[in-house]
């Protein structure tokens, strides 16, 4: 996935700042350590790092369990979830589950006994529901330092408050993941079903034409059952999932004022997952094609077309609702929808995530998200 | 030559005027809007205070040791929404500390989503606080809630923080006071506006006839001069921001100390928007237009003197009848204004009827001339006689208000003052060998202990003070009432177990002496106790509720928030003392402070508190003198010719420079005389309605006869000052004289 989730505060800020905004970019800016050193191991970048994060490189290589657990001398990182599920009468239903964690200052470790104040990270979670055109959506904040939020790798746990994903004992891989909110919530229980796909090149995610990237990889079948809990009716749920680990120390380049991405399950076993940055004279895009027996292949730029198809009018924008994603070597072309309904994520920093389907050479469930469109 | 030319070229022929005009609103808007701009920034950071800290509920633990970050993160991790503060307590002048966590805060409904940026300026982030205190300053962790949780694990449980009156009401109160303020400064310069601007219409009634006589329709005519009084309103407020700004700048720092030392809050600098400094530039306009709106835009109305004046006693009496009966903080200051309104009216309607009946009476004609003179002038003068008239009377009363509370305040500091040198103990110390060692040192004649705690009543939390009543540093107290003869059978009653409450506690709870109080010090819902209530004692300036009882009452488990002790010094300094202190207790650095530093520290915020109040009143008096003065000059052009002819009949240019002295000097003392009662009206309001319902206590009531004379001698000095810029044209010139 993009660096996108990211949330960094580059995005425009333009729009009318709450305040919890407000005492993170001060916080943010306050505590970032901004000293200006180059960081020896990643000359090979040719780029001068403005502080003592690192950032990802292609040598870098993907190692579980520990990275599933936080990356302390990286800035930004994200544990993403969403899942395509059915009630047990049939109805469509989209869930999302995020947390990030942007970091303050570069450390060795997380490890190190933390019982005061002092803030070395801010973290923020997201959590949606969707179904029947009507979106749900929560967002909670924490400082780092005080394990109110927190991720490790083994156990793997990743926590905010009460909400929590976290391995469950017993003889296979399994995961449980609880939100709660003051009027819905949900408790799933979720099985990765294949090895993780590591995107890129062996995981390093190239997002723009000059080499710069982040280190993602997915589990991109996960077996999802739990309930979900509205407004008191609890609805048993099955379906699958796809879960995105990234991490990375550098912001978006300043001319990439957002992103479309999405990743497709197909209904003949394959997935698919593809994106596109959005720079002032054109886009970067790339891609994942994950075969229905498990093989992976990395798309370059030229290898895909994700195009956006018709508008549709929102209360913060006009956003494509219609995308045609064609994959010519894989026989791929296809029409990605977003079903009725408005989608905004308005948290601190407004996206949009929407469950989608898709028609077309290939049927498949999915979703989508964009990022820049608010006006 | 084009319609607005001809009606600006007025101004060609009366510079003075358009001068006069933009001067008074350049003042009146640099007074005002500068007040307006404090008094906002305090709501914006009273408003984030009483967002990020509504004192409702806090988690307490049941073992009460105090909370952790762990138990933070537990009741976080366990769903439960808890937000940390983090108090420092530094000594002064450095002052409290008090850091939040924003990101926590979120789960509190009332968190404003929307705010001015630089909230975060009004407190700290908590790991910032938490880096200043360093270990060097006692903190305290609270960890509030957002609501009653009934079901928090059996280790934990909510504590009610109520304390009755939030500071956000108090600050409400005492932003009232300022925004009143802010109107009557607002009003008095729509009254200069509307007389000068009305001068200058009647000065142009034939030329605005002319036009009209060419062709240009009232309508238009009156859209013009409309326009005309909007573009002058709008340089001279423009003008007078800028010099608003450069008030609010200058009062910032003082305001600051006064919101900090009344109510705990810091001031802290809004951004300025377009909207700072355009709402009160239209307001000013609106107003200006409103003022001379009855004039411009209607006819003349025919006045029936009888009903103006029935109308006039109508409006007085019913903003005397609100002041005594009302019981809201707002409509108070509505009858202020109609008070203020009544009297001026009513004084400027009988004063020349009383003037001319007297003339009637006089056989000496030159006399009756006077009287009948002096009439006319004050018809003439009647708006700016007015506005000094309130301006003398507003000065009256916070002088009043500020010289009543001064002297309250230092009698109350010196009680609370008590002894040499103030020593904070340092924690878990025992007060009974605290006291042993004290007694046991050369260099302490009398030592007298203090514990503070909290202890809950049926009326919610409240601050608890145990003091040892046989100390002869108490017995000086005075009392608002007490259920003894003197305050030593008061001290005697409470060593007998009987308790005396603040005044706050008392006008809150409407509790009085001989009533009982149950309490229960240090939550320990053990040992709950019912005392007496011997004593009300004045606690100024705070908002919190207290109750002092004799340290024998105090259970010896509970704990104390703090232990203090007042020290009279038997010989060698405070140095000496502190070396002392420090090896008997084996405690370096303790806190020790010289209680003549603190009151002057005291004097100081208290005097910066009011400086603000005083300088605007002052500046109001300073304007309307100035508007006065210029008006006069102006309406003189008429009357002079009077004196020159008391010339040409044979009178001495000396004695009719006399006549005029005396004239002018009645014109103003006059107005000054009638502001005293006015003033005094004023004063109290302030103190005997307006206080209490704002603050929660009452001060005594007192007059400053020596100020009225003060206030007399500078409306006469006024007069004087307008009878010398007069003389001169009442001088003949020397052609004529033969």
């Amino acid at each position: 996935m993009i660096n996108n989730r990211a949330v960094v505060p580059v995005i425009s800020i333009s729009r009318v700042v709450p305040t919890v905004l407000m005492a993170l970019t001060i916080l943010l800016s306050a505590c970032s350590d901004s000293s200006s050193t180059p960081d020896a191991g990643f000359a090979g970048l040719g780029e001068t790092s403005s502080d003592n994060f690192r950032q990802p490189s292609v040598d870098d290589v993907i190692s579980l369990p520990q990275d599933l657990g936080v990356h302390p001398q990286h800035r930004i990182e994200w544990w993403y979830l969403t899942a395509n599920l059915k009630t047990a009468d049939g109805r469509s239903l989209g869930l999302q589950w995020t947390q990030f964690r942007r970091g303050l200052k570069a450390a060795a470790s997380v490890d190190q006994p933390q019982t005061d104040w002092n803030m070395n990270a801010a973290w923020m979670s997201h959590a949606a529901v969707s179904v029947d055109g009507e979106h749900r959506f929560s967002e909670r904040l924490a400082r780092g330092g005080t394990r109110q939020a927190g991720a490790t790798g083994q156990p793997f746990n990743v926590w905010l408050d009460d909400w929590q994903l976290r391995e469950v004992d017993g003889s296979k891989e399994q995961w449980q993941l609880t939100v709660t909110e003051d009027n819905w919530s949900y408790n799933l229980l979720i099985a990765p079903r294949r090895d993780i796909v590591r995107h890129g090149q062996d995981g390093f995610s190239t997002k723009s034409a000059d080499g710069q990237g982040s280190m993602y990889f997915s589990f991109v079948d996960l077996a999802i059952e739990g309930d979900v809990t509205l407004d008191g009716e609890t609805y048993a749920v099955s379906g699958q999932g796809w879960f995105d680990r990234e991490w990375s120390s550098q912001f978006l380049r300043a001319d990439q004022d957002g992103w479309d991405w999405l990743a497709l399950h197909l209904d003949s076993g394959a997935k698919v997952m593809a994106f596109r940055l959005r720079e002032r004279d054109g886009f970067y895009q790339s891609g994942t094609w994950v075969s229905p027996t498990g093989e992976v292949r990395a798309l370059t730029p030229d290898q895909l077309s994700l195009e956006p198809g018709r508008l549709r009018d929102t209360r913060a924008g006009s956003l494509p609702e219609q995308w045609q994603l064609s994959i010519p070597s894989e026989g791929l072309d296809i029409t990605v929808t977003v079903p009725p309904g408005d989608y905004w994520n308005n948290g601190v920093f407004p996206y949009w995530e929407s469950p989608v389907s898709a028609e077309g050479t290939h049927k498949g469930v999915g979703y989508l998200e964009l990022t820049g469109y608010q006006e | 030559m084009n319609l607005t030319s001809a009606l600006l070229s007025h101004y060609r022929r009366h510079p003075w005027q358009l001068l006069a005009l933009l001067l008074i609103l350049i003042v009146a808007t640099a007074l005002w809007s500068g007040v307006w701009q404090l008094s906002q920034q305090a709501r914006a950071s009273f408003t984030s205070n009483d967002a990020a800290l509504q004192e409702r509920f806090s988690v307490v633990r049941e073992d009460a040791s105090p909370v952790t970050v762990k138990d933070f993160v537990t009741l976080r991790r366990l769903g439960f929404c808890v937000s940390p503060q983090l108090t420092v307590e530094r000594p002064a002048p450095k002052g409290r500390v008090i850091g939040i966590d924003a990101l926590s805060l979120r789960c509190f409904s009332d968190v404003p989503q929307e705010s001015p940026s630089g909230n975060s300026g009004a407190f700290v982030d908590i790991g910032e606080a938490e880096k200043l205190a360093a270990g060097q300053w006692p903190t305290r962790l609270t960890l509030f809630a957002p609501r009653e949780y009934s079901d928090l694990p059996s280790a934990y449980r909510i504590a009610s923080l109520f304390s009755g009156v939030g500071a956000g009401q108090l600050a409400d109160s005492f932003l009232l006071n300022l925004d009143a303020l802010c109107a009557l400064v607002l009003l008095i310069s729509a009254l200069l506006v509307r007389s000068v601007f009305l001068l200058g219409l009647a000065q142009r009634e034939a030329s605005l006839a002319l036009l009209n006589r060419f062709g240009v329709t009232p309508g238009r005519l009156q859209f013009h001069l409309i326009i005309e009084l909007a573009v002058l309103s709008a340089i001279g407020g423009g003008l007078g921001l800028v010099f608003g700004q450069v008030l609010a700048n200058g009062f910032g720092q003082g305001f600051d100390q006064a919101l900090s030392g009344l109510f705990g809050v810091r001031l802290y600098a809004q951004q300025t928007t377009w909207w700072t400094w355009l709402a009160p530039l239209l307001v000013l306009i609106l107003v200006m237009i409103w003022a001379v709106a009855d004039r411009v835009l209607f006819a003349k109305l025919k006045t029936n003197y009888r009903l103006l004046v029935l109308v006039a006693s109508a409006v007085l009496v019913i903003g005397v009848g609100s002041s005594l009966l009302s019981a809201s903080l707002a409509w108070q200051f509505v009858a202020i204004g109609l008070t203020l309104a009544g009297f001026g009216w009513l004084t400027v309607l009988l004063l020349p009827w009383l003037l001319n009946q007297l003339a009637k009476t006089c056989t000496q004609p030159l006399t009756g001339w006077s009287w009948r003179e002096l009439a006319v002038m004050i018809r003439q003068l009647s708006l700016p006689l007015m506005a000094l008239q309130f301006a003398a009377a507003t000065v009256i009363a916070v002088h009043a208000l500020v010289g009543t509370f001064e002297n309250t305040f230092y009698d109350w500091l010196d009680q609370r003052l008590q002894g040499d040198v103030y020593l904070q103990a340092p924690p878990d110390l025992d007060l009974t060998s605290a006291n042993a060692t004290l007694t046991s040192l050369d260099s302490v004649k009398a030592s007298h202990g203090v514990l503070r705690g909290e202890a809950q009543t049926s009326y919610g939390s409240v601050e608890i003070t145990a003091v040892d009543p046989a100390s002869p540093l108490l017995q000086p107290w005075t009392f608002l009432a007490s259920t003894q003869e003197t305050p030593g059978d008061v001290w005697r009653a409470v060593a007998a177990g009987e308790i005396l409450i603040n005044e706050q506690l008392a006008r809150r709870e409407q509790l009085t002496v001989g009533e009982q109080l149950t309490f229960d010090i240090g939550q320990s819902r053990q040992s709950p106790y019912t005392g007496t209530i011997a004593g009300i004692y004045a606690d100024y300036g705070r908002p919190a509720s207290e109750v002092l009882i004799s340290q024998q009452l105090w259970p010896p488990e509970a704990p104390y928030s703090s232990l203090s002790f007042s020290i009279r010094l038997a010989s060698g300094g405070i140095q000496a003392f502190q070396q002392q202190i420090e090896q008997a207790w084996r405690s370096p650095g303790l806190t020790i402070r010289d209680n003549s530093e603190i009151r002057t520290l005291a004097v100081t915020i208290f005097d910066q508190t009011f400086a603000l109040t005083r300088a605007i009143s002052a500046l109001t008096l300073a304007l309307a003198g100035f508007a006065l003065l210029l008006m006069a000059l102006t309406m003189f052009g008429a009357r002079k010719q009077y004196y020159q002819k008391l010339q040409l009949w044979g009178m001495q240019k000396r004695h009719v420079k006399l006549w005029l002295m005396r004239h002018s000097t009645l014109l103003t003392g006059t107005v000054g005389v009638t502001a005293l009662p006015l003033g005094s009206f004023l004063t109290w309001v302030l103190v005997a309605r307006i206080n209490p319902l704002a603050f929660g206590w009452t001060l005594p009531m007192a007059m400053f006869p020596v100020f009225w004379l003060v206030i007399l001698g500078l409306c006469l000095t006024i007069g004087l000052i307008l009878a010398s810029l007069l003389a001169p044209q009442i001088a003949l010139k020397a052609g004529r004289r033969g």
